[in-house]
């Protein structure tokens, strides 16, 4: 088993913490939407087949591929 | 400053900051839309006058999050703000933030500042951040900040007069920098500055960034700015990383000072309406109800009006050609230019109702979750989840549509896109769908409710559908794409759609349609009225005197007479001359030359089909569709006797309709939009080989 849960393992209405980005490449792009280490990430919806997820994170809410949520590294 | 009669203000702002409904309280239906130089980047300026002595020219500029750009739109922003002799280089920012979000609307903020441009804030939408139990100290953060500062409504419009009064004294701002960014690459920053001659640190940074997509570096400029890069080992996103987040630990010291957050224990609305809505099975279901809503809304609701400019026309060119005198000049103001104008107004109400309702589900906010529900589906295909929106649209037009790709940022998935929205049929196939299905398809009810010609009309947007995503998804295979895609996209909150903002976005829509594809379809429509009208040599005339000799003495009407004559005469013309060139080559598909000449007539607008129809069966005074279709259904083929507008043929011209690319202003739009010739020219070849081999094989399977 892996020991990291990144915000696709959430369930859905999970509140996680965002601990780090495990992609150096996309880190900016998720910074440059107020979306920081310590930020409160809530799973609020997955789109059918569980390829999009809808998070709302802090006060503003984003639709994020499995591929690009799975960078968001949260505290266990 | 002072001294200038004309200033610059630009707009900026995040997305979903409300930057255009701000835009659109400072100008109105004022302002001009258009494409920033070089790029296909939507820019809407706006003048207006704050005094006798004083204009601005506003400028909106594309919703970014930051000076690091992710598309074109974002790098168009940069370009503006760093290029201090370019034509839109503003004299002043008007800053637009969210007051529910000022964290990270201030990122962009404090950028802006520190490249030394006089900033406005402009603190939006404060009722909302009220509500949420949001409260800024307003003074104190104007201390902090030191720059002017005004609370504003743009829905309301509260606060803009505001604005525009301390327009006139606008003061240089000259502060300290929020963020200190150059600590860590001093050496760089000095020596750029030193090569370069520039003076502000944060400039130079940027440079340092961002020195290919800049166009106040020359490309010596740009030789050098790389060397120097790679000399310091400058890493640019370690140091874009470390400035995004020393600049947010410095916004909140500001914000912690000023904004205070009283929770409430209501939950947010939109959160609410998001659960039901982005579920993946009622938000499904939902989004595919929305749908066949707007589809059933363009044919329902566009018919009266359509017809209403149909007759006007047709009953406008009749009073003209009877009062005028019989002239090529009349006949070109009749049959070439108000048929032409004819063929561009028809489309009106069409793409004012489907923009209407792109644009009212976008004021809403629901626009973003159809794209986040769509992305899987699209991405299979080599589409973004944003190409719905351009797909969708061209069901009214392709155009609009192809120029509504601009925000996908990755560049294959916007190309993919523009090359397959021409197949959605457009309502330009419309007129010639219900001709020819008449003829294929007995108009048979099933279960009492389901009419077999409704039902194919229905196959045949499905199959236009389908050969968009197949032909999307071998361009995925095709196309090699090192960029890697992203969706990312902010959700707005929900909210009571703002109608001014509805229909300025309608009017600009039909502004497009009606400038860019109304301009080629008006060229073509009267090189085509002249391809009709004449012929090589004296056949024309030729023709006339043939047909009233070989009527003499018969009963038929000056009204007949007139349609036979009309009818001999574009088969001389040089358009029935090209009709018979082509139809060896089209025979195989079972078309006879006069099919040709619609074929080639249906380049100005497919729906040309039809008019061009009625004047090859010498109906061309009737304006009825009834009149065309009964004609056509007794015209017999001279060697074999047999009907021509056989089941086999209307199939094969409708399947051929489906595919082909027949439409000039939509090849014109994809070469501007992906500056190439070659994009256009694949388009045309793929899209009418396509038509061929679809025809073929459904004409040899129905002969």
């Amino acid at each position: 088993m892996h020991q990291v849960k990144t915000a696709i393992d959430l369930l859905i209405g999970e509140i996680g913490i965002l601990k780090s980005f495990s992609n150096q490449i996309i880190a900016p792009k998720f910074l440059e939407l107020g979306c920081l280490p310590g930020a409160k990430i809530t799973l609020i919806n997955v789109a059918p087949f569980r390829s999009t997820y809808f998070f709302k994170i802090n006060k503003s809410r984003f639709a994020l591929r499995k591929a690009e949520a799975e960078n968001l590294i949260l505290e266990l | 400053m002072a001294s200038k009669s004309i200033i610059n203000v630009a707009l900026v702002g995040n997305p979903n900051s409300g930057k255009t409904s701000v835009f659109n309280r400072f100008t109105g239906l004022n302002h001009k839309v258009g494409n920033f130089p070089g790029v296909t980047v939507d820019k809407k300026i706006g003048s207006i006058s704050i005094n006798q002595h004083l204009k601005a020219k506003i400028i909106d500029l594309p919703g970014t999050y930051s000076l690091y750009p992710n598309s074109l739109d974002e790098k168009v922003v940069l370009d503006i703000l760093m290029n201090k002799k370019g034509e839109f280089y503003p004299d002043v920012v008007v800053y637009v933030a969210d007051a529910s979000n000022l964290e990270r609307h201030f990122l962009l903020l404090t950028q802006i500042m520190d490249l030394g441009i006089p900033v406005i804030l402009a603190i939006n939408m404060i009722d909302l951040a009220l509500g949420e139990g949001i409260h800024c100290d307003e003074q104190e953060l104007q201390k902090i900040l030191d720059i002017p500062m005004f609370t504003i409504n743009g829905r309301t419009g509260e606060g803009i007069e505001d604005i525009i009064k301390h327009l006139p004294n606008l003061e240089e701002q000259d502060h300290p920098p929020v963020l200190d960014t150059t600590k860590q690459v001093e050496n760089l920053i000095n020596e750029l500055k030193g090569e370069l001659g520039f003076d502000n640190n944060y400039h130079t940074l940027l440079v340092a960034h961002h020195y290919n997509d800049l166009s106040e570096l020359t490309t010596t400029d740009r030789g050098l700015v790389k060397q120097l890069t790679e000399k310091y080992q400058f890493s640019s996103i370690r140091n874009q990383v470390d400035e995004t987040l020393q600049r947010f630990d410095k916004i909140n010291t500001f914000l912690t000072k000023t904004v205070n957050l009283i929770p409430n224990k209501k939950g947010s609305t939109t959160d609410k309406i998001d659960k039901i809505l982005t579920h993946k099975i009622y938000g499904s279901l939902i989004y595919v109800s929305i749908l066949l809503f707007m589809f059933q809304a363009i044919f329902a609701w566009a018919e009266y009006p359509m017809d209403l400019i149909d007759h006007g026309v047709n009953a406008l060119n009749h009073f003209l050609k009877g009062v005028l005198p019989d002239h090529f000049l009349t006949s070109l103001l009749t049959d070439g230019i108000i048929t032409g104008l004819g063929g561009i107004i028809i489309f009106i109400p069409q793409i004012t109702i489907l923009f209407g309702l792109i644009a009212i589900l976008e004021e809403v906010g629901y626009m973003s979750r159809a794209v986040m529900l769509s992305d899987n589906v699209m991405r299979k295909f080599g589409l973004n989840g944003r190409s719905i929106v351009s797909l969708i649209s061209g069901v009214a037009c392709a155009i609009p549509a192809i120029m509504s790709t601009r925000t996908i940022g990755n560049w294959k998935e916007r190309l993919i896109t523009i090359f397959v929205t021409p197949f959605i049929s457009c309502s330009a196939r419309i007129p010639v769908f219900t001709v020819l299905i008449a003829f294929a398809v007995p108009k048979t009810y099933y279960l009492g409710i389901f009419n077999l010609q409704g039902l194919v009309m229905m196959g045949l947007y499905i199959l236009g559908a389908l050969a968009a995503l197949i032909s999307a998804y071998i361009l995925k295979i095709i196309l090699k794409s090192k960029e890697t895609s992203y969706l990312m996209m902010e959700m707005p909150i929900y909210q009571v759609p703002y109608w001014k903002n509805v229909v300025i976005t309608v009017f600009e829509k039909v502004k497009i349609f009606v400038f860019e594809a109304g301009k080629i379809i008006m060229i073509v429509s009267i090189i085509l009225w002249a391809l009709a009208s004449y012929g090589p040599g004296d056949e024309i005339q030729l023709a006339e005197k043939t047909v009233i000799e070989n009527n003499k003495g018969t009963k038929i009407s000056e009204q007949e007479l007139e349609d036979l004559i009309a009818a001999k005469k574009i088969e001389v013309s040089y358009a029935g001359h090209f009709g018979k060139m082509i139809e060896p080559a089209i025979k195989p598909l079972g078309f006879d030359w006069k099919m040709g000449i619609a074929l080639i007539t249906s380049f100005a607008a497919r729906e040309v089909f039809v008019s061009t129809m009625a004047t090859i069966y010498s109906v061309g005074s009737s304006d009825d569709e009834k009149t065309i279709i009964e004609k056509m259904r007794h015209e017999k083929n001279p060697e074999t006797g047999q009907p021509v507008y056989t089941m086999a043929v209307s199939l094969s011209l409708l399947i051929f309709y489906v595919f082909a690319m027949q439409c000039m202003s939509t090849l014109a739009v994809v070469k501007r939009e992906t500056n190439s010739w070659l994009i256009p020219l694949y388009q045309l070849i793929y899209m009418t080989g396509l038509a061929y081999i679809g025809s073929l094989i459904v004409y040899n399977i129905f002969k």
